[in-house]
């Protein structure tokens, strides 16, 4: 089994070790989301696909140039809304990498993560557009193996969730509550920063509070995680060919 | 080259700098905006600049069928004079400004300078003009309590500008071949008409044109008109008494072999007035909604002629509502030469570089410039981009 991840940067699935931001690098370090979608897998392959070289890492770097290789799309309106196109490619780009590594032993998976909001967006509440973008894009490859990761507004939502003061409550409110924007007051990077600087850590210390169970990516309960959570798990039962407890949920592997 | 453009006063034009602060003009220009957001307002205005500096203002607007108090704008003070200010890059490189105040009562320039490199050549201030002479030094000046001449538009446009500085005949020059042809009409391009050595603004000279030119000047048109049609055999001129001429095309149906004028479909009419310009002596090309009556398998055609035209040594700056147009462009010429025009709350035309801002110049990385365009909201963007800073410091705060 192989998993491609690919997200924005370091604070969310990683990036190359080197911090190059190119295309193509030698070694992958995972950040936060990386570890989140190893800990939910797990619980189903029974190994770590991090530990086991089993998650593979595509840059955005990648995406973007396979996505501007891919057929034009002109259409907007009733066809299509506004802010979709990049996702869309985005999400198609990956799973054509995906299906070109899949062999007869080794099914593959991918999953493609955008924050909802933040500074690459003017606009809030455009969650719902961009989770069916992605699935959309996953679609049109007739891919059936791809799961979208969209935090509202973004990643540090999800961790903030686990780090207040009130941990995993109440934390629905985070999605609405966070600004995604980083020059706004009080962004949710400056909040996150703020709760791990009271128990003395930083950013570059989730990975570590991840894997020591310090952070319970399952005790996590917020919509746009709840909307993830699964999927992960039904596309690792998928390809290591174990029936889903949840009925109809079981995918085709490709 | 036309590298800045300010205007003030001209219709919706009231305080309008084309491109923004910071940014010169290329080859390629294509503006983008909604409807009545002041695209073609802008191509009337280099029009209307280029007129000043032939002196021919009042022709200009009797064409136009316009009367003078219809130049000005009618947002906020009313005030017959028109300011505008054109950046030009001389062929030795030197950049050149031509500022001048626009009196539309008397139709003409009651104040104007040239300067280049940033040392006046021409001042026309009171009345009293002087002129710098050809070498620039302080003893090679003429000056004048008062103008010794009758002129309208600019005083340039009078002047014989051989023994003075050889910037202001090459920007006068450079004026004089910016070509509108935002009138351009099939309707008008299929009309008879006689000697011209341009096409007129709707084409209607075309025929007189096309039968002027050298023959290899012919036969590179004939050449590219059949990279768009490629059953196009030949294209003739038909004379009539008096010098009357007509365009017929030929083709290679068994049939059919020739059209006649009447009977040519518009958008060959369209797609020969545009390719018939790469043989005009105009530098400065403007088209309004360049993709009007063409068909969408030849708009990659004609946008790789256009923008060949610009690195060229010519300049072209068209208008569009169309992503295809747009998706033809390379994102380097995207970046820099898309421009939205878009209306501020009071009315006012403003521009700016669509690839600069936050709603686009990620996806460029990704999508095509067109694909971009249909991806964006454009009224959400503008409703942004004329929001008063208050709003938005208020919205990042919430």
């Amino acid at each position: 089994m192989l998993l491609l991840v690919s997200g924005e940067g370091q604070t969310d699935i990683g990036a190359w070790a080197d911090g190059s931001g190119q295309c193509a690098g030698a070694d992958f370090r995972p950040g936060p989301m990386a570890v989140i979608i190893d800990r939910l897998v797990e619980q189903v392959a029974g190994y770590s696909l991090l530990d086991s070289a089993a998650m593979e890492f595509i840059s955005e770097c990648t995406l973007k140039v396979r996505s501007k290789r891919l057929p034009v799309v002109l259409s907007a309106g009733k066809r299509r809304d506004y802010e979709t196109a990049l996702f869309f490619k985005n999400a198609r780009a990956l799973a054509q990498l995906a299906k070109a590594k899949v062999s007869p032993t080794a099914p593959v998976g991918a999953i493609l993560f955008r924050d909802a909001d933040g500074t690459r967006s003017t606009e809030r509440g455009l969650f719902e557009q961009k989770w069916k973008s992605i699935e959309d894009g996953f679609r049109a490859e007739g891919f059936g193996l791809g799961v979208p990761m969209v935090p509202k507004p973004k990643s540090e939502a999800w961790l903030l969730c686990a780090l207040k003061s009130q941990p995993y409550q109440h934390c629905a409110g985070l999605e609405d509550s966070l600004s995604g924007n980083d020059r706004a007051p009080s962004p949710a990077k400056a909040q996150l920063a703020s709760v791990l600087s009271a128990r003395g850590k930083t950013v570059g210390d989730l990975v570590a509070m991840l894997g020591d169970g310090s952070i319970a990516p399952n005790r996590i309960d917020m919509p746009s995680f709840n909307r993830f959570r699964d999927r992960p798990e039904t596309v690792a039962r998928s390809m290591l060919r174990r029936p889903s407890p949840t009925p109809g949920a079981n995918l085709d592997a490709q | 080259m036309i590298t800045r453009f300010h205007m003030e006063n001209f219709k919706s034009l009231v305080d309008f700098d084309l491109p923004p602060p910071g940014h010169e003009l290329g080859g390629f220009t294509c503006l983008i905006g909604l409807n009545g957001s002041g695209k073609s307002t802008l191509l009337q205005a280099f029009d209307f600049v280029a007129h000043v500096a032939a002196g021919e203002i009042d022709r200009w607007l009797e064409r136009r069928e316009w009367k003078k108090g219809e130049l000005v704008s009618h947002l906020g003070k009313r005030s017959p004079v028109i300011n505008f200010r054109v950046g030009l890059r001389t062929r030795d490189g030197a950049a050149v400004e031509w500022q001048a105040r626009f009196n539309t009562n008397l139709m003409k320039c009651t104040a104007e300078t040239v300067s280049s490199s940033g040392t006046p050549v021409l001042a026309l201030e009171d009345g009293r003009l002087t002129v710098a002479g050809a070498g620039n030094a302080p003893g090679q000046r003429f000056e004048s309590e008062k103008v010794p001449f009758e002129y309208e538009g600019s005083v340039m446009s009078t002047m014989k500008l051989a023994d003075v500085h050889p910037h202001l005949a090459e920007i006068k020059d450079e004026l004089q071949r910016l070509c509108s042809l935002e009138l351009l009409s099939p309707q008008q391009i299929r009309r008879k008409a006689r000697a011209a050595n341009d096409i007129g603004p709707g084409g209607e000279k075309l025929a007189p044109f096309l039968d002027q030119l050298p023959q290899d000047a012919k036969a590179r048109l004939l050449g590219a008109l059949m990279r768009f049609y490629p059953q196009l055999t030949g294209w003739s001129v038909k004379g009539y008494r008096a010098g009357w001429k007509s365009l017929r095309i030929h083709e290679a149906f068994p049939e059919s072999g020739m059209v006649e004028a009447g009977h040519i479909n518009d958008g060959f009419l369209r797609v020969i007035a545009i390719l018939a310009q790469a043989e005009s002596a105009y530098r400065f090309l403007l088209f309004d909604e360049i993709e009007n009556g063409i068909n969408p398998a030849l708009v990659g055609k004609l946008m790789d002629f256009l923008v060949d035209l610009g690195r060229r040594g010519k300049q072209v700056m068209v208008t569009t509502h169309s992503p295809m147009i747009l998706n033809f462009l390379d994102d380097a010429v995207a970046r820099e030469g898309v421009m939205l025009l878009y209306k501020a709350a009071d009315g006012r035309t403003q521009a700016c570089r669509y690839f600069d801002q936050p709603e686009t110049g990620h996806k460029l990385d990704a999508l095509g410039p067109g694909e971009v365009f249909v991806d964006t909201d454009l009224t959400r963007m503008v409703d942004r981009l004329t929001r008063p800073m208050a709003t938005v410091a208020e919205e990042r705060q919430a």
